[in-house]
């Protein structure tokens, strides 16, 4: 059946070639908070925002959510580089890293299991960008009932602060002090 | 020799289900059922828990509609406490109830629905999702999901977070408006509008050609409808009284309170699923049938009170009433999905009137007060029909009681009724007993399902994910053959 010719004369409008306010990167935590070291992402964005001296500035947009929703491919195109922030599951021995993501359709699958690079292809898909885009990947251990980090991923949150800082840091440009 | 034909898993409702359709010895169908096989337990471990914590419990109860509990939970701690909410603080409830409404009915038309009506029944079933839409109509996509983003926008500009915000709090709610809000709203509005009227023109074509047998054959019964409804009988989402009608627009009941509902609401259980069957206790069970949702509350209302969607109102009206009711009662379940598109233009009005008040921003927001009831109900209108939150605590506040009758329990006695209408429609009579059933007859069954767009997270609201279990009876009733897993 093909979509209906009234579509097409809607006069809606296209995030392309809108200039947003936010416009610059965007961090996306993901995780449950209330499964241990899945809640690592709320951990570090949270001290981002509570942090005025980190280089979080006016450029960068916090999103935190437990799964990707189809609607955050919305503010990807507005973007000039996405990181995503998520719990890592390791064995153990592994520290903090940061990938680089391309897109992949097959992540956009299915709606309650979105992936970050599936959101990515969702995003080029419908319109046509795909910023700049990476993921910091954070080992966990223990991934039960609770809202306390496991003592193995505490000991990483330095490496994995740094790492995201030093992503920021590369976003804000030179300084101009 | 009889036969079970299962549909399972439903695909495509917030969820898991299973749909048996039995056969009687002559290949008829003799019935059909919705399966609730979710069990969860939120109104047994939510006992001993402080009042003041129902509303961020509830609220995860679901992520799709957990603002409809927040609200709901808010309400009924209102009680507790017997404060008088500020007016502001009402106004503010309401927005943030319209947003919700938005954008999960958004998520319903563009995501779960449409996929049929524009990719079509008999195409590839691994295309005909959201993802295919995606591929073929980007556009109709991308202002789907815009949509959503304003809805649940505007839910994070108020509540501080899109999914489980405690903004809503007994008493009142947390923050005013702000002006970044404010200007953020009303920037997006128009782009808002547009989508849901181009929706709305998409619709009623389809409407008008390809749908015309859906319209007729998807849950189209006589019933009553519930919902609230405001001063002078408008539509209302989240204040209100009670009010039922039947399908001849008569008024059964009205000026009804929540905190009577067990007056006239009873629960009856099957053995066969962990959903209750809510009905109107006077009609007794079952015929004490009910619908509750967009369509319900479509006809229930007078009007809707604001312009665009009092003339979308008369125009579902005038399309689909039934000549028994004199054009003003619907009675087909597929319907629900024009009337969605309906409630997303009075919410985008909504809140439109109210983003401009500025009491919003300067009044005052909450009522305090400590615990001066022991017992209380809350309602609200969830996307998916009315809510009821009851409580009961002991002097120390801790929950002791509760009791959550949620909207798509009250309609499951309406689910299973559409699913055999569809099931007599679709499929041979009688069904010879080497016949395969073809996927978009299959589809359709699901289709009515989806119809009420029902949130079985929320309407077993128990715990664990239990095993799927397949059962063929035959007319007597005795299990042939039995296969479980999990």
């Amino acid at each position: 059946m093909r979509p209906a010719r009234c579509w097409r004369r809607a006069s809606v409008a296209e995030p392309r070639g809108q200039r947003d306010p936010r416009r610059g990167d965007l961090v996306i935590g993901l995780g449950n908070p209330l499964r241990q070291d899945d809640g690592v992402a709320w951990q570090l964005l949270q001290e981002l925002e509570d942090d005025p001296g980190s280089p979080r500035t006016a450029h960068a947009s916090l999103r935190i959510c437990r799964q990707l929703l189809p609607e955050l491919a919305a503010e990807l195109p507005l973007q000039g580089r996405v990181l995503f922030v998520d719990a890592w599951l390791q064995p153990g021995g592994q520290e903090p890293r940061l990938e680089v993501l391309t897109p992949d359709p097959l992540g956009a699958a299915h709606l309650h299991q979105l992936t970050p690079a599936g959101l990515l292809a969702l995003g080029h898909q419908l319109f046509g960008v795909a910023p700049s885009a990476s993921i910091l990947l954070v080992p966990g251990r223990r991934f039960g009932h609770g809202t306390e980090l496991s003592a193995p991923l505490r000991r990483r949150l330095p490496a994995a602060r740094a790492l995201l800082r030093g992503w920021l840091r590369e976003g804000a440009g030179p300084c101009t002090n | 020799m009889t036969r079970t034909i299962t549909i399972d898993p439903v695909t495509r409702i917030e969820g898991h289900a299973k749909i048996t359709l039995h056969l009687d010895e002559a290949g008829h169908l003799a019935d059909a059922r919705f399966h609730v096989v979710e069990y969860r337990g939120f109104e047994k471990f939510c006992e001993g828990r402080p009042f003041t914590e129902m509303a961020g419990i509830t609220a995860r109860i679901c992520g799709i509609c957990p603002v409809s509990h927040l609200l709901a939970a808010a309400k009924t701690g209102d009680k507790l406490l017997a404060v008088q909410v500020p007016p502001a603080a009402r106004k503010l409830r309401k927005m943030l109830n319209l947003a919700q409404l938005c954008q999960s009915h958004a998520l319903s038309f563009f995501h779960l629905s449409s996929p049929d009506f524009l990719l079509g029944w008999e195409s590839d079933p691994a295309r005909r999702n959201v993802f295919g839409l995606m591929a073929a109509d980007p556009e109709l996509a991308r202002a789907g999901i815009r949509l959503r983003q304003f809805g649940q926008q505007v839910l994070e500009l108020l509540g501080g977070r899109r999914i489980h915000s405690a903004w809503a709090v007994p008493g009142g709610v947390r923050t005013p408006l702000s002006a970044e809000a404010k200007a953020w709203i009303l920037e997006r509005l128009p782009e808002a509008k547009a989508t849901v009227a181009a929706a709305l023109e998409l619709y009623k074509g389809l409407l008008d050609g390809p749908l015309q047998r859906e319209q007729r054959t998807f849950g189209d019964f006589p019933s009553l409808f519930l919902s609230l409804v405001g001063p002078g009988g408008q539509w209302e989402c989240i204040d209100g009284l009670i009010r039922l009608v039947d399908s001849t627009g008569a008024v059964v009941a009205d000026g009804l309170r929540e905190d009577d509902y067990a007056s006239f609401l009873g629960e009856a259980v099957e053995s066969w699923s962990y959903l209750k069957f809510p009905y109107y206790k006077p009609l007794g069970y079952p015929a004490g049938l009910y619908r509750v949702g967009p369509l319900a509350r479509l006809n229930v209302c007078d009007a809707i009170g604001t312009d665009w969607a009092d003339r979308e109102l008369q125009e579902f009206r005038q399309r689909s009433g039934t000549a028994d009711s004199g054009g003003r009662i619907v009675t087909s379940s597929f319907a629900y999905h024009h009337a969605r598109l309906v409630e997303i233009v009075a919410c985008l009005e909504g809140i439109e009137q109210l983003v401009l008040d500025d009491t919003l921003m300067n009044g005052r927001i909450r009522a305090r007060a400590s615990l001066n009831a022991n017992e209380a109900v809350g309602v609200s209108e969830a996307p998916r029909g009315t809510l009821f939150h009851h409580y009961r605590v002991d002097d120390d506040g801790l929950i002791t009681r509760v009791n959550l009758i949620i909207a798509t329990g009250q309609n499951n006695l309406a689910m299973n009724r559409t699913v055999a209408q569809i099931a007599r429609e679709y499929i041979p009579d009688p069904v010879p007993p080497d016949a395969g059933i073809p996927e978009p007859l299959l589809n359709r069954v699901e289709a009515g399902i989806r119809c009420f767009d029902p949130c079985l997270s929320c309407s077993t609201h128990a715990a664990g994910q239990m095993p799927l279990r397949l059962e063929l009876h035959d007319a007597a009733g005795q299990v042939l053959a039995a296969r479980q897993r999990g």
